[in-house]
């Protein structure tokens, strides 16, 4: 899939669940007054639709912001592992777990704590993601998205966007250029944005 | 499209020489800036009984197309 398509648009019924095998993809809402708002991107490894599934009808739509490799999955192929995987239906679960999880994050975040925090949080939360995943190297990972992009993502004014990058770049927490971030020293960011990861449940439960 | 640049003050700190962004034309870039000028004094207000927040676009040729000041002033009656 080439970058900035849309996958799924809101009210369609697919017949598939989508995977995210490369790049970068979102889940997002047009608001009546014609803004975009994201509330959710999507990772390599990331279910795009899982719910759908289940649902029937998307209640959002999903663009790939880079170009990605998609994978398909047949509704049909989703019904049958549950039925027959129940350690399957168990990731399943999880993963959806974890998205629910995430969008809290986001949610008691927005609004709530002063930009260049909230900004600072999301990046150790991309980074965090990135990393578990294998697509983060030395504090450097690829996030190909804009800055108009970011403020979709943040609640936040571009203008906004672009004075808090800079505050946050002034202050050494991060750099962010050509779709590339740079976290030079992860514990001072993390510490800054008062990031705890519990909430990705990166780890497993051993008794589980 | 054409860049503009955003120069914003507010009254601790001050933002000069931040990456240009792209608007579709000076209506876009104004409308922009407002927006940050009211989620900057949001984020910023509580603390303080005043505050002036400024905000000038510039174009590339470093020419000042637009300013906006916010004031904010308060005091116990």
């Amino acid at each position: 899939m080439r970058a900035r398509q849309d996958l799924i648009s809101e009210g369609d019924r697919p017949e598939h669940v989508h995977l995210v095998m490369e790049g970068l993809a979102c889940r997002y809402k047009i608001l009546p007054s014609g803004r975009r708002s994201i509330v959710a991107l999507l990772i390599p490894g990331d279910f795009c639709d899982l719910n759908v599934a289940i649902l029937g009808e998307m209640d959002h739509a999903i663009a790939t912001m880079s170009d990605s490799r998609i994978v398909q999955i047949p509704r049909s192929t989703i019904d049958e592992l549950i039925k027959t995987h129940p350690n399957i239906t168990r990731a399943f679960w999880w993963a959806t777990l974890v998205d629910e999880g995430t969008l809290r994050e986001w949610l008691a975040n927005m609004g709530r704590r002063p930009s260049d925090k909230q900004m600072a949080h999301f990046f150790c939360e991309m980074f965090a993601r990135m990393a578990a995943v294998g697509r983060a190297r030395k504090g450097r990972f690829f996030l190909p998205l804009t800055q108009e992009d970011l403020g979709d993502v943040l609640g936040m004014s571009t203008v906004h966007v672009n004075r808090t990058m800079q505050r946050l770049r002034e202050m050494e927490l991060l750099d962010f250029s050509d779709h590339e971030v740079l976290i030079r020293k992860p514990d001072r960011l993390i510490e800054f944005a008062e990031f705890d990861p519990n909430y990705l449940h990166l780890g497993f439960r051993e008794d589980a | 499209m054409p860049l503009f640049y955003f120069d914003i003050d507010d009254g601790v700190y001050s933002t000069e020489g931040a990456e240009a962004i792209e608007f579709a034309n000076t209506e876009a870039a104004r409308r922009g800036v407002v927006s940050a000028l009211a989620e900057i004094a949001a984020n910023e207000l509580p603390n303080g009984g005043s505050r002036t927040f400024r905000a000038v676009i510039r174009d590339p040729d470093g020419r000042d197309l637009f300013e906006a000041v916010l004031e904010f002033r308060s005091r116990w009656l």
